[in-house]
């Protein structure tokens, strides 16, 4: 089977190897994409003319199809088989020319216009993109600024220079290109893993103008498959670097990856099982991508078209109905505060198992079959049939069971553990997006009152569960969306494990023991009314680890040195129990601060930019940051983090910080110490200390207790 | 709130210093059966409920679309689901979604002239107001809007409430929880003018009547 495709004018190159074999390829230059289009007879007739007069249409016919999972049976449709490459130019000419010369918008429907054209060639030809071998694979790594720079002399090969040389000369790029060209005949390897998928111009590039025979493919040359473009998703701005291809290999673009953190190449394959996604196109997918293309393939096996846009809309409903449905999931208010003896118990993958539980999928519920009252305080129906988006997901959620359990029986620290992690970890992330696109405004098959009943199920199911925890003897200390922190209210309480068997077969939905815990301190809001529903910490039972959410040390923009001092802090806070004893240890992180001793690597700031450098207007750190950067010839983009160390946060200038690939160990100890103020401020403020009493208490205090130095 | 008799048709509620005022108007239409046709959360109940109860949002039927073809489609829908009953329509943020890249500009702009028309042509063809507002859009897509109604009608936020300008409307007053805030336009009509040159104007006075 295939593991690695080329769409050209001329045809599909089709790469595959067989364990232990060479790699070959094939050209399928018969392959013809087809779009789909349906409307009323008369319309699709005198489109079907006008097509035929199109030299990029090769060939019309009739084809029945379902044009919505609602369909209860399938209609004829116009088949409009293109040329390679042309499916969106015609597309977009049906749309822009054809429709509005005759017709109302809307009146031609399309269909299977936008899929990726390497996973379109797949589903079309029944060609499996599951490699038959284990595939080889080669990463090479260049640092930011040496990337920018275009010096290869910093270039790894699995970690390990390529070269020795420090010094950066045409010889030494030249030895660079040739052991790279050594490495890459030797190891053969079927997927390059890259920091950056720039490295393939700049590598390819450098090569031809250095004459060494160096081809990062299986065959000389690489394409540009799209530029970098600026996105924006669920209000954040997100950058898509350059893609490019070379022959007979897959590039997977570890800047452009989160699946490979998450899941590796194990876990970037299970997923290119499930829905026929090349490796190349699912290892920079987005997670909302993969699960469109899990359901994708399904549709095509049920003969369902997929939508080029999104025309269906929400039925009329009452606005008293509106009013009950439209509403998120269950929250609980926390207590703010620190409790003793807390046990968490969640809901294993609750969303997902709801749509399976109840099936509830775009298609059945409010079905035009069934005038039943099925959703709690809706009133919507929903359908016996069995769901599409139920039939996706249980697969998922059955594997990922079987995962677990067979992680529980492999040993610590295996290979197989590894592998069985990776998969599991990449399921995991599609049972966490599968929910949210059933509301996505642009989702292929979602349904906003989909979206709705699910989150209904989802309340009911959390305030039943609190019920009886608390006939059972618990308190309900905090709930959110499929967890609940609870701790006894009677002395002898009905044992949880009990209640957890008894929810769960009420609810068709297991109820799991996540954590016990020795203490759980929710944090009030910044705000002071109430407390955070998403900011707590719990130092887990019997074991020397803390359960952290929303502080400092869980933040992605937190440095290391403050992450770290506030998990010493919450150490010192869990053995003293005291504020002053916590104010104490910190005037330790302060005094090492003032006197220099903090590796400024551990200073860093990470600040993901959502606008370039032109769209600001305050003089902020970011700012200075990004004129580095420009000074560097380092060019960031909306999306992208920029990552420094304040050096002087009195200055407006770019002197107000370093990046932290420049060279340099000085810092700005007033900015640090202010911030571990504020990370000491979380960690006391559910006793009603804030950073405020922090920074009195520091001020006030000439000599540590012993405390702070045990 | 004082607001002028709704007229069959399609009216343009010009906003021109922010939003609301459809919702506004609509709230206080005191219709039987209003279909509104929502983008961008207008018609989002808690907004519609926040200073009042529940039983505002009776006789309210309401469809919420998230895309541009989704819009065009839900107005082709809304000549459908009016019934007898139905004696108001209602589409706030009219140009948002055909302003939010779903496709290419040629094809969203004429997606929103068919969407202007068909609202027109549901007001006139069953002789029911329609009222929709387009703030924040494009001045092309509010021209477009205005040249498709039958009338403009202005509604402008003040402290004291929504200011509305109608062709033959002359608003007197603004009305609170125990409190009326009269106009200039009110104490004319009941003292009469001193002389001609005073524009009337819907601004209110700085003075409140307990």
């Amino acid at each position: 089977m295939a593991f690695a495709f080329d769409v050209t004018g001329d045809g599909v190159r089709v790469w595959r190897r067989a364990p232990g074999g060479d790699a070959t390829v094939r050209t399928d230059r018969e392959f013809r994409p087809s779009l789909y289009a349906a409307g009323p007879d008369a319309a699709l007739a005198t489109l079907d003319e006008r097509l035929a007069r199109d030299p990029k249409v090769e060939a019309t016919g009739v084809a029945s199809r379902f044009t919505s999972l609602r369909d209860d049976a399938p209609r004829d449709v116009l088949r409009v088989d293109t040329a390679p490459g042309a499916v969106r130019q015609v597309a977009r000419e049906i749309r822009c020319i054809h429709e509005p010369d005759r017709w109302a918008p809307g009146t031609v429907r399309l269909y299977n216009v936008d899929l990726d054209p390497t996973a379109r060639y797949c589903l079309a030809t029944g060609t499996s993109p599951v490699p038959d071998a284990d595939l080889r694979s080669l990463s090479l790594s260049l640092p930011t600024a040496a990337l920018a720079d275009g010096d290869l002399t910093a270039l790894t090969c699995e970690g390990a220079p390529l070269a020795t040389d420090l010094e950066r000369t045409d010889a030494a790029e030249r030895r660079v290109l040739r052991a790279l060209a050594d490495r890459l005949a030797a190891a053969d390897p079927d997927v390059l893993v890259l920091s950056s998928a720039d490295l393939v111009p700049l590598l390819s590039d450098r090569a031809d103008d250095m004459g060494v025979d160096c081809s990062l493919g299986r065959e000389p040359g690489y394409r540009k498959l799209a530029g970098a473009n600026t996105y924006q998703s669920y209000g954040r701005v997100g950058h898509s670097p350059a893609r490019y291809a070379v022959p007979g290999r897959a590039i997977v673009d570890r800047s452009n990856s989160f699946l490979w953190d998450e899941g590796g190449l194990p876990g970037l394959l299970d997923l290119v099982e499930r829905s026929w996604l090349p490796l190349q196109v699912l290892s920079r997918a987005s997670i909302g991508t993969v699960f469109t293309g899990i359901q994708i393939r399904e549709a095509f096996e049920r003969d369902v078209l997929v939508p080029w846009r999104a025309w269906e809309p929400e039925a009329f409903k009452d606005a008293r109905t509106l009013h009950d449905a439209d509403r998120g999931g269950f929250t609980f208010e926390p207590a703010v505060g620190v409790h003793e003896d807390v046990v968490e118990v969640d809901f294993a993958s609750l969303y997902p198992r709801i749509m399976c539980e109840y099936n509830l999928s775009p298609e059945t519920v409010r079905c035009d079959c069934h005038d039943t009252d099925d959703v709690p305080g809706l009133g919507y129906s929903v359908c016996d049939d069995p769901g599409f988006v139920p039939s996706v997901l249980q697969p998922i959620l059955d594997d990922r069971a079987d995962l677990k359990a067979r992680l529980a029986d492999a040993g610590p620290d295996s290979a197989e553990t590894a592998r069985l992690e990776a998969r599991s970890g990449a399921l995991k992330w599609i049972l966490v997006t599968c929910f949210g696109y059933q509301g996505y405004r642009n989702s292929k098959f979602g349904r906003i009152e989909c979206h709705e009943a699910i989150n209904a199920h989802a309340r009911e199911i959390l305030l039943d569960a609190k019920d009886a925890l608390e006939t059972g003897g618990w308190r309900v200390l905090h709930g959110i969306v499929d967890s609940l922190w609870v701790t006894p209210r009677v002395e002898d309480p009905t044992p949880i494990e009990a209640l957890c068997e008894r929810i769960s077969a009420d609810a068709g939905i297991p109820l799991e023991r996540e954590d016990d815990f020795a203490w759980v301190s929710f944090v009030p809001r910044q705000d002071g009314r109430g407390g955070s529903l998403t900011s707590y910490v719990g130092k887990v039972a019997d074991r020397d680890e803390f359960k952290i959410r929303g502080l400092a040390a869980r933040r992605r923009s937190t440095c290391g040195f403050v992450a770290a001092a506030q998990r010493d802090l919450l150490r010192t806070f869990d053995a003293r129990r005291d504020p002053g004893a916590v104010c104490d240890r910190l005037a330790r992180h302060v005094a090492r601060l003032e006197a220099g001793r903090v590796d400024p690597a551990d200073l860093v700031v990470r600040t993901r930019i959502s606008k370039s450098l032109d769209g600001y207007d305050r003089r902020s750190r970011t700012v200075a940051a990004l004129e580095r950067y420009r000074d560097h010839g380092i060019e960031r983009h909306p999306g992208q983090d920029v990552r420094y160390v304040v050096v002087d946060d009195t200055v407006r200038s770019r002197e107000r910080v370093r990046l932290a690939f420049e060279a340099g160990d000085d810092y700005d100890a007033t900015f640090y110490r202010e911030r571990l103020a504020r990370a000491a401020g979380e960690v006391l403020s559910p006793l009603g200390w804030d950073r405020d009493r922090v920074r009195g208490y520091l001020r006030d205090t000439r000599d540590t207790t012993l405390g702070a130095f045990e | 709130m004082e607001t002028p008799p709704l007229e069959p048709g399609l009216t343009f509620v010009a906003q021109p210093d922010g939003r609301g005022g459809v919702a506004a108007l609509a709230r206080h239409a005191d219709a039987t059966e209003t279909l509104w046709v929502d983008t961008r959360g207008a018609a989002s109940t808690y907004a519609l409920t926040a200073d009042a109860d529940r039983s505002v949002l009776r006789g309210l039927r309401v469809a919420r679309a998230f895309t541009a073809h989704q819009h065009h489609a839900l107005v082709r829908r809304a000549v459908d689901a009016a019934t007898a009953r139905t004696d108001l329509v209602v589409a706030p943020n009219l140009a948002a979604l055909y302003e939010a890249a779903d496709g290419p500009d040629t094809e969203l702009d004429r997606l929103y002239a068919a969407t202007c028309s068909l609202l027109a042509a549901l007001g006139e063809s069953t002789g029911v107001p329609v009222l929709a507002g387009a703030p924040d859009a494009t001045d092309a897509h509010r021209e477009t809007l205005r040249e498709a109604a039958a009338r403009e009608v202005t509604c402008r936020p003040t402290d004291f409430g929504y200011a509305v300008d109608a062709p033959g409307f002359t608003q007197s007053g603004y009305w609170g929880g125990g409190w009326w805030q009269t106009t200039i336009p009110y104490w004319v009509a009941v003292c009469g003018a001193v002389g001609t040159s005073a524009p009337a104007t819907a601004d209110p006075v700085a003075v409140a009547v307990e």
